[in-house]
């Protein structure tokens, strides 16, 4: 018997042939899925919540992209799809927490925990990565949330608790920050 | 609260970014025609075109630390399988109720796909009232084919596999069978 393709093309097939398996309920499928974008799903997380919350906020965003996975209509859009997810379940994390104590408003040990504690930046989004990990967290969180979730100034106002007035004007200076740092590298 | 202090030719990074966010419309002259304000666009749009790719850029730094991260998911979704509907195997048997879930039918499927050489089975679909004994049920099955493989030939004995296992697992009365094939993503050797 020919067994080709099974594991090792699984994996290696994209993202709508590997999303459709999962929506359709093949856990090994889904697996691969995990395994393909459980870091960059950390690391959007990271970005919002603090760094410790992250994997919790992965988890449940996978828990959530199986639940849903077989609603989506576009599978090919799986990515994306995700960061939706994780960009939600960061926000209702970094809300939960807000409510519950205020004593996260200094997060200081989390700080020194960004990659920028690495060795020098090789390119200029490893650069720009690290700038953004020093930026302070309402800054970074807006950035993050205007330019990579597309949200609108309103959006994060609402979802963040903060003025609209104050979110561009922390955006105004993270933009400056990184504009800064990407002048430079050239 | 705002740090508007360092002005561009008159405007403000943040007028700037919203005369972005609007697509440069309608048409700002003042902005158009200045140097200065023209570098600034240029320097907020590249940061936006780079921005999803920052955000990625160190992402094995905040990679799940724990290697467990993966089974602690499956060990929480594998209670909330798709499974779908029941599908009843006949049983002679009084009081006795058998059945295979629609779920595990696609995993048939899948199954057989993957030991068909050339392609990779994608969607299932079972059309009919597979919950009660005996009705017509109509399968369509999207999948993937390789590259060099015979697209008919290829569907044909996926068909073949397909109805000898559920010949062999279920009582299901297959009335169509329909096998959609997507381009394919998977060659190695693939061009465009």
């Amino acid at each position: 018997m020919v067994s080709l393709p099974s594991r090792d093309s699984l994996s290696e097939a994209d993202d709508r042939t590997v999303a459709s398996r999962a929506a359709d309920g093949d856990i090994r499928a889904f697996e691969i899925l995990m395994r393909r974008y459980g870091s960059l799903m950390s690391a959007y997380a990271a970005r919002i919540v603090r760094p410790s919350d992250a994997e919790d906020v992965v988890q449940e965003t996978f828990v959530t992209a199986w639940q849903e996975l077989p609603t989506l209509e576009n599978v090919a859009a799986v990515r994306s799809w995700l960061i939706t997810i994780v960009t939600r379940k960061s926000i209702d994390r970094l809300r939960a927490g807000r409510d519950q104590d205020s004593i996260d408003e200094h997060e200081i040990a989390d700080q020194s925990d960004g990659p920028e504690e690495k060795a020098t930046a090789v390119s200029l989004d490893e650069a720009l990565s690290r700038v953004l990990s020093t930026l302070p967290d309402d800054q970074r969180r807006c950035w993050v949330l205007r330019e990579v979730a597309g949200y609108g100034y309103q959006q994060i106002a609402d979802e963040l608790d903060l003025p609209v007035s104050t979110v561009r004007g922390l955006l105004v200076r993270s933009r400056k920050t990184l504009i800064r740092e990407m002048e430079a590298w050239r | 609260m705002t740090d508007d202090t360092d002005h561009i030719d008159g405007h403000s990074l943040e007028s700037l970014s919203d005369y972005l966010d609007r697509g440069r419309e309608p048409r700002d002259l003042t902005i158009e025609s200045s140097p200065a304000a023209q570098h600034a666009l240029a320097a907020l749009s590249r940061l936006r075109a780079v921005a999803p790719r920052v955000v990625a850029a160190e992402a094995e730094f905040f990679a799940p630390k724990n290697e467990n991260w993966i089974t602690r998911i499956l060990d929480q979704i594998g209670v909330q399988a798709h499974a779908g509907r029941d599908i009843p195997i006949p049983y002679d048997v009084d009081g006795a109720h058998l059945w295979i879930s629609e779920g595990a039918v696609r995993a048939l499927i899948r199954e057989a796909g993957d030991c068909t050489a050339g392609l990779m089975v994608e969607r299932v679909r079972l059309d009919g009232d597979i919950d009660e004994l005996g009705a017509p049920v109509s399968i369509e099955v999207v999948v993937s084919t390789f590259e060099n493989f015979d697209e008919y030939v290829v569907a044909t004995e996926f068909e073949r596999r397909v109805r000898e296992s559920l010949g062999l697992h279920t009582d299901l009365v297959i009335v169509g069978f329909t096998v959609r094939v997507h381009e394919s993503d998977l060659s190695e050797e693939k061009q465009s």
